[in-house]
């Protein structure tokens, strides 16, 4: 490798005392070289595209990576500890504006009926429901975040790092910025084809759910000002200052301080690993497949799901310079997330109705016809606990979503149609849309 | 040694200067040749060995970046189907980004054009010659200068086509800037570059604006994570990534949907045509003048952000130009908006709206172009995620008022004058007609295409040689 051929410099510009490591990187694909012509390990390109299945607005991702050996309980500490810190405060998540949820689980072995069956790797599993694109989504964290991401991530074997970087111990990568293109690389990498996502309101995105819960809590502040005694300048100056906010940046809402456990607000983040028999996997996947998606989805019938998916995991992925982990038999990966702080366990057997048999079916030790308590316990034999837990507004239910889509989408409708009206007439207006009972309501008059 | 990068002292500075190769990098892609007129001829190769041999004759004489340009100037730009019919193994095109191997029209669904299934093929209905699914459009020159020049240069060029193994798919598609540097909905337009590290920053001393390294337009030099692309660098380095939309304007519709939205607004109709466009026709941004138009103010035209009007007060957060580039918009100091950048170099075509035949049947546009050196994260990303949906500018499911692609309602912030409100039925008044991914090829690179032959042993899998 001559220095005309590249004529490339990698420049050392985020530490000092840096500065002569001459390299070359392809972004997310081919060689890396240095100057001495030292080769790198390539990062390979991704097997194959992976089919996004984005319910509306909502995209999912789910990976897989292997953690270092001896490492877990550190992981376990980060995670746990660090939203109670403020290197771990939700808000900066939040302010991200396009994370709907994402959770993480450490497996340390996979559930069996039988034996516990133990891994050469423990793995960090994560999942999330976002907006946007999966490279924006994740180039975000490398460049807001990129110190939490270390925390997170670093003890995940085969994660990227700057060339001059790969030679550190990983203690001395902790603070080490992240290659964001090889970052979206390295998640292609360890990414699990989804076989069926639901969101039970696929055309929302995170910012458009937080606007709508703000829209509710206005609607509920004009309403009762419309209902007191005439005071029409006092109501157009609320409805205005209300409607102003309304149409900016959404209020964000109220995060709990801990991100333990399958609990957060008053959601709960169901992770569940039932085993297939290996000559199952083809026609488990089949069936995914053929799920019927959106409103006919078989989550739909749980009122109680805001997300739900399930994933045929063959065995993880290879990360570069491991071997493949061989589990001893595929699995089902199935995930919630739902309202009520509790175990949806019950209410799946109750509502999946024949999809509950045509899907969990395919697994090993199903208990078929044994009914609801074991089929709840069957689940809960195979649950994964959450390790930590984030949702962008923990503490709405399916239903106070939906109702504030709703709310959101009536009150801009009627700030298009009443945009000159004098006080009174908004007020009148008002009263006619939204306060039923009054007796400027048609409603009511009728 | 021609690159020649300094590291800079302090701390994760990210701040880096390079002297980029301007001699091998082709004009236009940093140069904004403001020259007139440019023509695109669009061509197909019909004979590789005889379209190289004048690719060899042509390279020398494409414009470059380092010098002022000499007009009229020529730029050639290649299609990933365009270095497929001149020979280049397939095994090398296969390495190159999946947004241009797939080209535009495969595309259009996901930059929210109307799509429909044609023989397993995904055809934007729209769109027209020479763009579309079929892929024959292989390369396109690019002439820039006064028009009369422009139009001579194109016409000794199409002399030689039938002894260059290329052939014109189209007549070529004359663009000329319009006074004052508008376009045909009658705003100055082109004021809105990024300061490119190395480059741009130099020019415009003391600009406040976060500068952009120039990685992030022009392949083979420092991106934003600080490192090159090496795909093929005998092919691509120095050279960028070129998005081209023909965008149809319906001037007459525009003006029309203008005075409804007054009507009910109450709002004059410049006074809503600034607040859909971010800009005062002249070109002063809202964000400086929220409420009167100070006429033409070039310094202010492109220094300036959105972090002191967060909640839109001044600029709405959906107005076209911030939505189309956010400058802080979306908080973090602009760090979600990095890897998000264009060089835009769009150009008008057809002829001027006169207001007293505002229905005359004719077809005028913009012929977008923008440079990059990641077509998704960037032409697609600004396309499908800021001005067709709203979630990161917490609008919802609105979408841009002059380039979204469909119907939607527009917020209005409040004044001290005046209550918020929202203005229902606006409406993009473009049409895409079509449009292609480009590389736009360094100098050498064009040399190596024209030397370019069978080698023996070579499966396309081994380095250049």
């Amino acid at each position: 490798m001559t220095l005309e051929r590249t004529g490339y410099h990698r420049i050392d510009y985020n530490r000092t005392g840096g500065g002569t490591e001459h390299s070359v990187r392809a972004r997310g694909g081919g060689a890396v070289t240095r100057m001495s012509g030292a080769q790198h390990e390539p990062r390979r390109q991704p097997p194959g595209r992976r089919v996004p299945v984005a319910a509306g607005r909502t995209l999912p991702l789910t990976t897989i990576s292997p953690i270092a050996v001896g490492y877990t309980p550190l992981l376990r500490a980060v995670l746990q500890i660090m939203p109670t810190t403020p290197w771990g405060k939700s808000e900066d998540l939040q302010e991200l504006s396009f994370i709907q949820s994402a959770r993480w689980t450490i497996l340390t072995g996979l559930p069996t009926s039988g034996n516990p069956v133990s891994l050469k790797y423990d793995y960090l599993l994560f999942e999330t429901n976002f907006n946007g694109t999966e490279p924006a989504y994740l180039q975000a964290f490398t460049d807001i975040l990129a110190d939490r991401m270390r925390l997170i991530w670093n003890t995940s074997l085969g994660f990227p790092n700057f060339p001059e970087d790969e030679a550190r111990s990983l203690w001395r990568r902790f603070r080490a910025p992240i290659p964001g293109r090889d970052f979206v690389a390295w998640v292609g990498e360890s990414a699990l084809p989804v076989g069926h996502h639901y969101s039970a309101y696929p055309e929302a995105s995170n910012t458009e759910v937080l606007a709508g819960l703000q829209a509710e809590r206005l609607l509920a502040d004009l309403r009762g000002r419309a209902m007191a005694p005439e005071d029409a300048e006092g109501f157009a100056g609320a409805y205005a200052d209300g409607l102003h906010r309304l149409q900016g940046r959404p209020e964000l809402g109220r995060q709990p301080r801990d991100g333990r456990g399958d609990v957060r607000g008053q959601l709960y983040a169901f992770t569940c690993l039932t085993p297939l028999p290996a000559n199952r996997l083809e026609s488990l996947r089949a069936t995914l497949a053929d799920l019927p998606t959106g409103a006919e989805s078989p989550f739909a019938r749980l009122a109680s799901v805001h997300f739900g998916r399930w994933i045929v995991v063959d065995s993880p992925p290879a990360q570069p310079g491991q071997r493949r982990d061989s589990w001893p038999t595929p699995y089902l990966l199935t995930t919630t997330t739902t309202d009520g702080a509790r175990s949806p366990a019950a209410d799946l057997y109750r509502h999946l109705g024949a999809a509950r048999d045509a899907i969990f079916g395919h697994c090993l030790d199903y208990p078929a016809d044994l009914g609801e308590d074991a089929f709840a316990a069957y689940l809960t034999r195979h649950q994964i606990r959450t390790t930590r837990f984030y949702a962008g507004y923990p503490y709405a239910t399916v239903g106070q979503v939906r109702s504030g889509l709703d709310t959101h989408r009536r009150l801009l409708d009627f700030a298009a149609d009443h945009l000159l009206d004098a006080p009174r007439d908004l007020l009148a207006a008002f009263r006619g849309d939204f306060v039923p009972g009054h007796p400027q309501n048609p409603e009511a008059r009728r | 040694m021609t690159d020649q990068l300094l590291a800079p002292a302090g701390a994760r500075s990210r701040t880096i200067s390079a002297a980029m190769d301007l001699a091998d990098i082709q004009g236009n892609i940093l140069l904004g040749y403001n020259s007139g007129a440019t023509s695109y001829v669009f061509l197909t190769v019909t004979d590789a060995a005889a379209a190289r041999s004048w690719l060899g004759e042509l390279g020398p004489q494409l414009q470059s970046a380092q010098d002022r340009p000499v007009f009229p100037a020529v730029n050639l730009a290649v299609t990933w189907r365009g270095l497929r019919a001149l020979g280049v193994p397939q095994a090398r095109l296969d390495r190159l980004p999946e947004a241009f191997r797939d080209g535009m029209a495969a595309r259009a669904a996901l930059l929210g054009d109307r799509v429909e299934q044609v023989a397993g093929r995904s055809e934007p209905v729209d769109w027209r010659s020479p763009f579309g699914s079929e892929g024959r459009l292989h390369l396109m020159l690019m002439v820039s200068g006064d028009p009369a020049r422009v139009e001579a240069k194109v016409a000794g060029l199409q002399q030689e086509f039938w002894q260059c193994g290329v052939t014109e798919l189209d007549p070529p598609l004359h663009a000329r800037h319009l006074p004052q540097g508008r376009e045909h909905f009658g705003f100055r337009d082109g004021l809105s570059g990024p300061v490119i590290e190395g480059l741009e920053a130099s020019r415009h001393a003391g600009s406040a604006r976060p500068s952009v390294p120039p990685g992030e337009f022009v392949l083979g030099l420092p991106d934003v994570d600080g490192l090159c692309d090496d795909t093929e660098p005998w092919l691509t380095r120095n050279g960028s990534y070129l998005a081209i939309r023909k965008l149809e304007q319906d001037v007459a519709g525009f003006h029309r949907m203008l005075e409804a939205a007054a009507r009910h607004s109450g709002l004059s109709v410049a006074k809503v045509a600034a607040l859909l466009m971010g800009r005062w026709p002249d070109g002063a941004p809202l964000a400086l003048h929220p409420e009167t138009d100070p006429g033409w103010d070039p310094p202010a035209g492109n220094d300036f952000d959105y972090s002191a009007d967060a909640t839109g007060d001044a600029c709405p957060l959906g107005a076209h130009v911030r939505r189309a580039n956010p400058r802080g918009s979306l908080g973090f100091a602009g760090r979600l908006e990095r890897r998000h950048q264009l060089i835009r170099r769009g150009v008008p075509y057809g002829p001027r709206f006169d207001p007293a035949a505002p229905d005359d049947g004719q077809e005028r546009g913009l012929l977008f172009a923008c440079y990059q050196s990641d077509l998704e994260a960037q032409f697609e990303f600004v396309q499908s995620q800021w001005l067709n949906d709203g979630n990161a500018f917490a609008l919802g499911g609105d979408q841009d008022p002059i380039a979204g692609a469909g119907c939607s309602g527009f917020g209005l912030p409040g004044t001290p004058h005046r209550a918020p409100g929202r203005l229902r039925g606006i409406q993009p008044h473009i049409w895409p007609r079509g449009g292609e991914y480009f590389l736009v090829p360094g100098r050498r690179a064009v040399a190596h295409l024209a030397r370019m032959a069978p080698v023996p042993g070579d499966d396309g899998a081994g380095r250049a040689s």
